[in-house]
């Protein structure tokens, strides 16, 4: 999907929380996350921008990593969604669905 | 073949090389810097983009990855190392000022302890410079070799300087048999002690996160350590003929 260059301090404070729920939605990878993220409308996300954040999210447990060798190419990282980290979104979601109702008011009330 | 053309031959070489120079001075170890070549490989593939689109700047990104020293890397495992090398240069300096063997008896001067210490206090100071600035050093290879080069000259003239200016101060006479069975001693003691640290740990090489790791033999092991008997024996036949002669 094509999607506007959103400004990236949207994207920066709300990455996070976009690449757990594709994480959420079943075990994956690094490539098709921002193929996913891509296709939701959220732009291109690039593995400079990815990798960092899915290794600081594994030192903190919310994800659970294995490797799996491929037919046609170099081993590939699997990423699932850990129950620690089921619970980070789960919080993080609800926190998100009250901050973004605050901005909207805000926003459409100016 | 290298660590990057083996486990990302679809990455430019030069962005690999950069890549896993930053990491390695960052102590990361062998298995997470395989790890993390072989996820830009992977992504690479898929996307069909270079490195340095898909990831940007390979030392901007090995440091954004915060993958932490191994404990092979710390500052403690460096100075054991430093030490055990210590050791072994200690005993050969001792060894080799037994010769040329003129008479029985050989006069330990001001000089002699002097340039002993300047050798190896300068040895552990560069190795510690070196461990400290590490990350620098690797991504400035000409700066680093003209300041090796430097260091050592500088070394080497105080080293001189000392034999020179307090070589005519005889503290003790010592029989050159004791001061080779001395030096002996402690060259055994270093050469055990690497030999022992080498048996009990693998190698901490570069290896793909589904790759075999190469085993090391004991004779593969234990093989370097026959660099500085060798050479010390080499270097005590030469001065016996060229200098004793």
């Amino acid at each position: 999907m094509d999607s506007p260059a959103w400004p990236s301090e949207w994207l920066k404070g709300t990455l996070e929380l976009c690449v757990l729920s594709v994480v959420a939605r079943g075990t994956t990878y690094g490539y098709a996350i921002t193929r996913d993220l891509s296709e939701l409308g959220l732009g291109t996300i690039k593995g400079g921008t990815l990798y960092p954040l899915l290794s600081r999210l594994d030192d903190a447990g919310h994800l659970i990593v294995e490797w799996h060798a491929s037919e046609s190419g170099p081993a590939r990282k699997y990423y699932t969604l850990s129950p620690s980290g089921a619970e980070y979104l789960a919080a993080r979601k609800a926190q998100w669905d009250q901050f973004s109702r605050i901005i909207h008011a805000t926003i459409t009330e100016s | 073949m290298t660590s990057e053309k083996r486990l990302a031959p679809a990455v430019d070489p030069d962005w690999a090389n950069d890549f896993l120079l930053t990491l390695r001075a960052a102590g990361v170890s062998g298995d997470e810097i395989g790890g993390a070549l072989t996820d830009v490989e992977a992504y690479v593939r898929d996307s069909g983009e270079s490195a340095l689109e898909a990831f940007g700047d390979p030392i901007d990104y090995a440091r954004s990855l915060g993958l932490r020293p191994s404990e092979k890397q710390s500052a403690a495992e460096v100075a054991k190392v430093v030490a055990m090398v210590a050791l072994q240069t200690v005993g050969m300096l001792i060894i080799l000022s037994a010769f040329p063997w003129t008479n029985e008896q050989v006069g330990v001067t001001a000089g002699l302890l002097s340039s002993g210490f300047v050798i190896v206090a300068g040895m552990i100071l560069i190795a510690w410079a070196a461990y400290v600035h590490f990350d620098h050093l690797v991504h400035h290879s000409t700066m680093a070799a003209l300041l090796g080069g430097l260091l050592s000259a500088v070394l080497l003239g105080i080293t001189f300087a000392c034999a020179r200016l307090l070589g005519h101060i005889e503290l003790v006479a010592v029989p050159r048999g004791a001061i080779i069975a001395l030096g002996c001693v402690v060259m055994a003691i270093g050469i055990l002690w690497s030999g022992r640290n080498q048996l009990a740990e693998e190698p901490d090489v570069i290896s793909g996160p589904l790759e075999e790791r190469p085993h090391r033999s004991a004779f593969r092991a234990l093989a370097p350590l026959a660099i500085v008997p060798g050479v010390t024996a080499f270097a005590a036949v030469f001065i016996q003929l060229v200098v004793g002669s």
